[in-house]
């Protein structure tokens, strides 16, 4: 595998590692204005962003939380059977990460069918509203996660060594990026005021 | 030894090539991560019922707190932040000086001024 423009293999992973992550920062910057949004929210219409907050359905939002940690961690072992090059652990790995990015989508679909009935629409209130846009750019994200991951999943027994291994790398980073937007989203979305 | 892919072409390794680098850190233990995955979601656990306790302010503070916990580990562990390139911690640590100016900079406002709803502004 070619290494040009970089003197060598290790300096074109640096370059990779680097890129990968001044993307993950415009990201940050991404959901950085909507965490923002919310904050002001919460802190100007504390009680409204508690009412609202507990008509969300905090055991889906559980569940889905646990599936995301745990694809991180499908993720994180795939990343090793990479470095490894363990050809037969890491498309099963891989396709597990993919599943459970899947299965995350399917419960929010089913939540977004419960809000859609209940009248819980972006238009409700700054909640609901931040409720879905938070939500949406993070499925959206997740999507393409999950469809870089089937990519690599289908391809990975036909590339070889270090690119390959890179590959999976950079879309773990953006995998456990997505991972982490959720985890903040989590608390802030289900469990504003769940004891009242 | 990798068996021949033909589809690499001229420049595919036939054999081993001075620029091929060597593993970074030979094949590494699953278990911190499988102890990383259990850590996480007892955190999660441990967010949802303290949620269901009236504990005031430290409802959102214990909240937000394992949220960031739960955050270190994964880009600790997870994402390799630890072996990471000097390069690479600054930019992590630029981005996030950014959203700290970012709500430093609106609190100040927002919490320096009071609220003057609009009429047609909703309650």
């Amino acid at each position: 595998m070619t290494t040009l423009p970089y003197a060598n293999a290790e300096e074109q992973r640096l370059a990779a590692e680097v890129g990968t992550w001044v993307f993950l920062a415009t990201e940050l910057m991404f959901f950085g204005p909507l965490l923002l949004g919310y904050a002001y929210g919460r802190s100007h219409h504390a009680q409204a962003f508690a009412e609202a907050s507990r008509q969300t359905h905090v055991w889906l939002g559980t569940l889905n939380t646990a599936l995301l940690l745990t694809s991180s961690l499908t993720m994180a072992l795939a990343v090793r059977a990479a470095h490894a090059d363990a050809r037969r652990a890491l498309p099963r790995l891989l396709s597990a990460t993919a599943a459970l990015g899947a299965a995350f989508l399917a419960v929010k679909g089913v939540e977004y069918r419960l809000e859609w009935r209940a009248g819980h629409l972006p238009d409700a209130g700054l909640f609901q509203f931040l409720y879905w846009v938070m939500t949406g750019a993070h499925s959206l994200h997740l999507a393409v996660a999950i469809a870089l991951v089937v990519w690599l999943a289908a391809g990975v027994r036909r590339q070889s060594g270090d690119g390959n291994a890179r590959r999976v790398e950079m879309t773990a980073l953006y995998w456990h990026f997505v991972d982490i937007v959720w985890v903040f989203l989590f608390p802030i979305i289900y469990l504003v005021e769940r004891h009242r | 030894m990798k068996p021949h892919d033909p589809r690499r072409g001229a420049q595919g390794a036939a054999q081993p090539s001075p620029l091929r680098a060597a593993p970074r850190r030979g094949v590494e233990a699953a278990r911190p991560y499988v102890l990383t995955w259990i850590a996480l979601l007892v955190l999660l656990a441990a967010s949802v019922a303290s949620a269901f306790v009236p504990l005031g302010i430290f409802n959102t503070v214990v909240n937000l707190g394992i949220a960031l916990a739960k955050a270190l580990l994964v880009a600790w562990f997870f994402m390799h932040l630890t072996h990471a390139s000097l390069l690479t911690r600054v930019f992590a640590a630029a981005a996030l000086f950014m959203l700290v100016l970012l709500f430093g900079l609106t609190a100040s406002d927002y919490a320096t001024r009071p609220a003057a709803p609009a009429p047609w502004s909703p309650p």
